[in-house]
């Protein structure tokens, strides 16, 4: 399938930039053209990207860490960002293609990791791992199911509250989550019955699932189902009179993006051996949101790259990793007021400042 | 063309905000082929007609299109039965590129979901690359093929309007809604969409138009209906209706 997409990338016609200024400074013409494909040739834009290339750049890129990343510290930082990776491409579905602001990313987290450690007593942790996405994804789709008619900020209120009290019910629900005491002896993350145990193959473990779920949400981004989905988050009423189905489509996008969320609850809970209560929190919710402005709302990369530098970042500055959520803040603020398109539009935002200065 | 089945028939529709009844039993009918003219002051209910008819407003009454009673209260049930609207103000979304924002409105439904997407990739393809050809044609229709990469935000007021018209053509309607389409154009934009209408029309397009542009109706209806405070004062061919005392009285009272 991924042979389709490249073969018709390779037909070249209109590259469009990613960004909106630099796609009309181009001004790429489609024009007519009864040569290429059959028919005018013209195709939309993002089959233009070249992103199943940037994918496996990242892939060689995951590869080589372990080499310059040793020690049980230094790649449990890694694996760290992994993690939050994965819960950033979640929201990436729910925030950046569907519009839903939302603060629940921990409770599908949570969810999933809770899941996943009950289930994989009954089948090993592949079982685990995949009960704890679809659990989480269910999860995800009957809250927004449940708040179907609330408005973005009410939304993002209510799940906020949903978060608060999903987290107590997990507490108070001892049989289950071990209540305060938490889980022990979770079983380690394995593939055909080989256990991965050792900090590096867990990195891997956690940066594999990364990676597969960039590749889905490339393939997600590389169909009709994103540009109906953006355009529901945009249009709302104007795309129902459409003829789209707004409602489940949200649910859909909402569900997917708590699956992931469950995905990496069930990898922290598989890698880490213990998991309590105080494994999640309403901060988690708060980081992932800041990692997807940092990195940019507009490219499946924004949210991987928004997670690994806002996880280091406090690593490299150790000498004032006091002042974390101070320096959280501060790039906050700098990323929305002087780079709106997040890390990944920097690039873009360099090359048009330099065309601006060559102009003047 | 009045014994056949009307494409669209309107039977007394209401629709009331609080106290206010802003469409008043409104009955029209819209037959094949026909060009229809809704006309009325500002505030008349024209466009609380046609947000009740497509589903965005409650109402009260029938909607039939070929004889088929359509839901009313719920958007986009009758865009399956064939008829499409178009916005005042137009609606594009200025982050999707123009083919974009034409591809969502495509009738063909199938593959184009999440599940699809992750899944059943070769049939994803074969449908949508079906889909750009047609929603090229549409943007070559109105003159936007050459912008079909820009996004939307690009474009001017006037072009953002054609654009809506192309995404309504690759719906492939039989009955098409246009709430002011002329309104912002200037004059040499206006005419040329005359001539796109006409030529639409006599593919056998059916348009039911609101406008107050004169001109423009004179040019394209074959029939209007005068609506003042959500009610129908005059139908009738447009010289018919320009000629009835009660329409002038209504413009006139209107009048600064």
């Amino acid at each position: 399938m991924s042979a389709t997409d490249s073969s018709a990338s390779a037909v070249q016609s209109t590259v469009g930039a990613p960004d909106v200024q630099s796609t009309l400074e181009a001004s790429p013409v489609g024009q007519v053209d009864d040569t290429r494909v059959a028919g005018t040739g013209i195709r939309p834009v993002i089959f233009a990207r070249h992103q199943f290339i940037s994918w496996g750049l990242a892939v060689v890129l995951v590869a080589i860490v372990p080499l310059f990343v040793h020690g049980l510290y230094g790649l449990g930082v890694a694996k760290t960002a992994g993690l939050f990776a994965i819960l950033s491409l979640g929201f990436y579905y729910q925030f950046a293609l569907s519009g839903q602001f939302s603060f629940a990313t921990t409770a599908f987290y949570a969810v999933g990791a809770y899941t996943s450690i009950w289930a994989s007593q009954y089948g090993g942790f592949l079982v685990g791992f995949l009960a704890g996405i679809v659990a989480a994804g269910l999860y995800a789709a009957v809250i927004k199911l449940a708040l179907r008619r609330s408005p973005l900020i009410q939304f993002g209120i209510a799940t906020l509250a949903v978060s608060a009290l999903s987290l107590i019910i997990l507490r108070e629900w001892e049989s289950f989550t071990g209540g305060g005491l938490g889980r022990y002896g979770v079983k380690p993350v394995s593939l055909f019955g080989y256990d991965l145990v050792t900090p590096t193959e867990q990195f891997y473990a956690v940066a594999a699932v990364a990676l597969i779920g960039i590749f889905l949400l490339i393939l997600f981004e590389r169909s009709p189902a994103q540009r109906d989905l953006v355009f529901v988050r945009d249009m709302a009423d104007v795309a129902r009179t459409t003829g789209l189905r707004s409602s489940p489509m949200l649910v859909v996008a909402f569900a997917l993006g708590g699956a992931y969320m469950g995905a990496a609850g069930s990898l922290l809970a598989h890698t880490a051996g213990f998991v309590d209560i105080t494994s999640f929190s309403i901060a988690i919710s708060l980081d992932v949101l800041l990692m997807v402005l940092l990195g940019g709302v507009r490219s499946v990369w924004g949210p991987p790259i928004g997670a690994v530098v806002l996880i280091l970042l406090p690593e490299w500055l150790r000498s004032i990793a006091d002042y974390k959520d101070l320096i959280y803040a501060g790039v906050i603020l700098l990323v929305v007021l002087v780079l709106p398109g997040g890390l990944v539009s920097l690039p873009h935002r360099i090359r048009g400042l330099r065309r601006a200065k060559a102009r003047s | 063309m009045s014994t056949a089945v009307p494409l669209l028939e309107c039977k007394r529709i209401s629709v009331r905000f609080g106290g206010v009844v802003a469409v008043d039993e409104v009955s029209l009918e819209v037959h094949p082929g026909e060009v229809l003219g809704l006309v009325g002051p500002n505030g008349s209910g024209k466009t609380t007609l046609l947000n009740a008819v497509s589903g965005l407003v409650r109402a009260r009454g029938e909607v039939l299109v070929d004889g088929k009673r359509v839901s009313l209260g719920r958007p986009g049930a009758i865009v399956r039965h064939g008829v499409f609207r178009t916005y005042q103000t137009p609606q594009v979304d200025r982050e999707l590129t123009c083919l974009e924002n034409v591809l969502v409105a495509s009738p063909d439904r199938a593959h184009r979901g999440a599940s699809s997407a992750f899944m059943l990739r070769p049939r994803m393809w074969a449908h949508d690359r079906a889909r750009w050809q047609e929603a090229a044609a549409a943007l070559n229709r109105v003159g936007l093929v050459a912008k079909a990469n820009v996004p939307a935000a690009g474009l001017s007021y006037g072009e953002q309007r054609h654009l809506e018209i192309a995404r309504a053509l690759h719906a492939q309607p039989e009955l098409l809604l246009m709430d002011e389409p002329a309104a912002g154009l200037n004059s040499t934009e206006s005419h040329r969409l005359v001539g796109l209408l006409r030529e639409l029309s006599a593919e056998g397009l059916s348009l039911l138009v609101i406008e107050h542009k004169i001109s423009f109706l004179e040019e394209l209806c074959d029939r209007i209906i005068v609506l003042e405070l959500g009610r129908q004062i005059a139908a009738g061919t447009p010289s018919e209706v320009w000629a009835n005392p009660a329409v002038m009285a209504a413009y006139l009272g209107e009048a600064k």
